[in-house]
């Protein structure tokens, strides 16, 4: 999109249905509650409007799991791009609006690689860079390749700049 | 190099700050148990009693304070251990310190005492550390420790020479740059609407005494008395405007009536304030960015804030109020402060405008202000419909001027944002304090091949700062600028 220095390494492909599973996961716990919500609602005789928000809500959660289960997990994964070198980390992602990182090396502060339940089913890991501003992460990537990248990064990071 | 270090107390007029926060804190109840209350009351004797004790205990802990708390200056930190029953360290490392904050109340003055703040970049209850009392002395002593820090290691290095640096190299020389006259003393006081201040005070002031005595009554008559006539009623404002505008004068006096900008080769030093004096000093290396600030009335009257971007420390607007050089400096004066104070940085008046589709992006975003509004405007109050127009309006022509104003320039190691419609800053800051870039593009964006550039710079814990609407052929220029960045920095040898 930008530069010569455009980052090139992808993510494994299997994080499309990592994505879809904890996707599906967290929709189907919020719409339960929601229908627990206005079960509730029916049953006690809340007001009205109550009942009216939480059914818009529950419609609301029916059209985002469309979306971020079926449409935006594939378009993540295709436009996910990562790459290292000496001096830069470099990240591009996002799916309506993509992002471009470039996050020096010596302003690197910790690397680690992480593991949640649905991601060690998959055997994948995320990369966490943290920075002085907050972190970034590489999500799903096989075990190899991560424990590479996030040794490579901290190997990186490890020089420092001289502060004037 | 083993150097002893000496554990110090800190000056005992800690214990008179304390104390005086103590009446401040005991003032009201005091009132209230021995004035106010209703002596036949029963429960009014115990009460004496508990607040006497609490009084007692609190000035016993003031002294224990002082003597179980110490400071030691070692040689890369500042340590400092407080606490009665839990002793609490806090050791700040010299090299993450970003500047050093003074405050000098009236009270210290003709002891030469002072306190003596360190703010750092780190985030949290532990990113300043407080000295409470010090000998000016101590604190010169402190200050020289902290700003000089890898002094020696730089004359090592064989650097580019700067002619700033030869000529500083044996004394460095303290230079004034900028004392406000009266006149501009004048015109900040009315231009701060200093004498607004009187407003806000009065109010409360009113509130405190009401609370205790019922003025009711009294104020009644006096309303009265004035309402009765036009004369009178003309009277009474023209003294309340007098008292205001004296007000104003005095408060600006104080404020500002001792400021003085100055600076040697490395460092920054502003003063300010004439019965409390405030310090900030300052290497000019720790200053992450500059930014011009104005407001519509200074911008009529060419008049421009200039505002150090450094850490600040956690007591908030008072800290943001002393990074910033004198805010009424005339333009001009402004930007030529600026070459003086820092001689790398380069201010180029020459940006770029933004491209005609910017104008037709800041137009297509969805203006949720004024949906919420009119929603809400509609829904309580459908008569004042023109509202909705109105603010539409006010919207887009804000829009416009936000389009007109903007530019941008990224050029040698620096990079320049303009931004604001009514309003407006400048900032500036240079590639090797950018700890981060970021380029991202809606998808709206990406049809008008626009995107928004950000950077990020580190005070406690960073700054960010981003541009709209940027043409897609500057922001890949703006890439290739960032990662040029390796030749600006010097990378530590690499010990293990």
């Amino acid at each position: 999109m930008f530069s010569i220095h455009e980052p090139t390494n992808r993510i494994s492909k299997q994080a499309v249905d990592v994505w879809k599973i904890s996707n599906f996961i967290g929709h189907l716990i919020f719409l339960s509650i929601l229908a627990g919500l206005i079960w509730a609602g029916y049953h006690f005789t809340w007001y009205h409007w109550i009942i009216v928000v939480l059914w818009v809500l529950s419609g609301l959660t029916v059209i985002s799991g469309g979306w971020s289960i079926f449409i935006e997990p594939p378009l993540l994964y295709k436009y996910w791009r990562y790459g290292i070198d000496e001096e830069y980390v470099r990240l591009t992602h996002g799916v309506l609006t993509r992002k471009h990182h470039v996050i020096p090396m010596t302003k690197v502060q910790y690397v680690s690689a992480e593991q949640g339940p649905i991601l060690r089913k998959y055997n994948l890991y995320t990369i966490k860079i943290g920075t002085m501003r907050s972190f970034h992460e590489i999500p799903a990537l096989p075990e190899e390749e991560a424990f590479k990248l996030r040794n490579q990064i901290a190997d990186h990071a490890k020089i420092k700049e001289v502060e004037s | 190099m083993e150097m002893e270090v000496k554990q110090k107390r800190m000056h005992p007029l800690k214990m008179l700050d304390n104390f005086i926060e103590l009446i401040k804190d005991v003032f009201i109840p005091a009132l209230f148990v021995f004035v106010i209350a209703n002596p036949d009351s029963r429960f009014i004797p115990y009460l004496k009693v508990i607040f006497i004790a609490y009084v007692i205990i609190r000035l016993f802990g003031i002294v224990i304070s002082w003597l179980k708390t110490t400071y030691s200056i070692k040689e890369d930190a500042i340590h400092i251990s407080r606490g009665v029953f839990k002793k609490k360290n806090h050791t700040v490392p010299i090299e993450q310190v970003q500047n050093i904050q003074t405050k000098t109340p009236v009270y210290f003055k003709p002891f030469h005492v002072t306190s003596v703040t360190l703010v750092t970049s780190v985030s949290g209850d532990e990113a300043a550390l407080k000295i409470e009392a010090v000998k000016w002395e101590e604190k010169e002593c402190i200050e020289d420790r902290i700003l000089a820090f890898r002094q020696h290691e730089r004359n090592d290095q064989i650097e580019q020479t700067n002619e700033a640096e030869i000529i500083g190299t044996t004394v460095p020389k303290r230079m004034i740059h900028f004392r406000p006259t009266r006149k501009d003393l004048i015109k900040a006081s009315f231009l701060s609407l200093s004498f607004l201040a009187i407003i806000p005070i009065l109010v409360a002031a009113f509130e405190k005494i009401e609370d205790l005595f019922d003025l009711e009554g009294t104020l009644n008559h006096i309303y009265q008395f004035i309402m009765s006539s036009w004369y009178t009623i003309a009277l009474t404002i023209f003294i309340f405007i007098v008292i205001a505008i004296g007000f104003g004068l005095v408060r600006t006096f104080l404020k500002y009536g001792k400021f003085e900008i100055a600076s040697d080769d490395e460092r920054i030093y502003i003063k300010r304030g004439t019965l409390n004096e405030r310090t900030l000093s300052i290497r000019k290396d720790n200053v992450q960015a500059i930014e011009f600030v104005q407001n519509p009335i200074k911008k009529w009257l060419r008049l421009t804030e200039v505002k150090l971007v450094s850490a600040t420390s956690e007591e908030g607007e008072e800290s943001a109020e002393i990074n910033s050089l004198y805010p009424f400096l005339p333009t001009e004066r402004a930007y030529s402060l600026m070459e003086e104070l820092f001689p790398a940085f380069k201010l180029s008046h020459q940006m770029n405008h933004l491209p005609k589709q910017a104008l037709y992006m800041k137009f297509l975003r969805v203006p949720w202000v004024w949906l919420v509004f009119s929603v809400v405007l509609f829904w309580w109050k459908p008569s004042f419909w023109y509202l909705s127009i109105v603010l539409f309006i006010l919207t887009y022509m804000m829009r416009y001027f936000r389009y007109k104003n903007a530019r941008f320039l990224i050029q040698d190691e620096f990079v320049q944002f303009k931004k604001g419609g009514l309003w407006s800053s400048l900032y500036i800051t240079n590639r090797k304090k950018v700890i981060e870039v970021e380029v991202a593009q809606s998808y709206l964006q990406r049809k008008l091949n626009l995107t928004t550039i950000g950077i990020v710079n580190r005070t406690n814990p960073i700054n960010y700062e981003e541009m709209e609407e940027i043409p897609i052929s500057s922001a890949k220029h703006f890439l290739a600028w960032y990662y040029k960045r390796s030749d600006d920095v010097q990378l530590e040898q690499n010990e293990s």
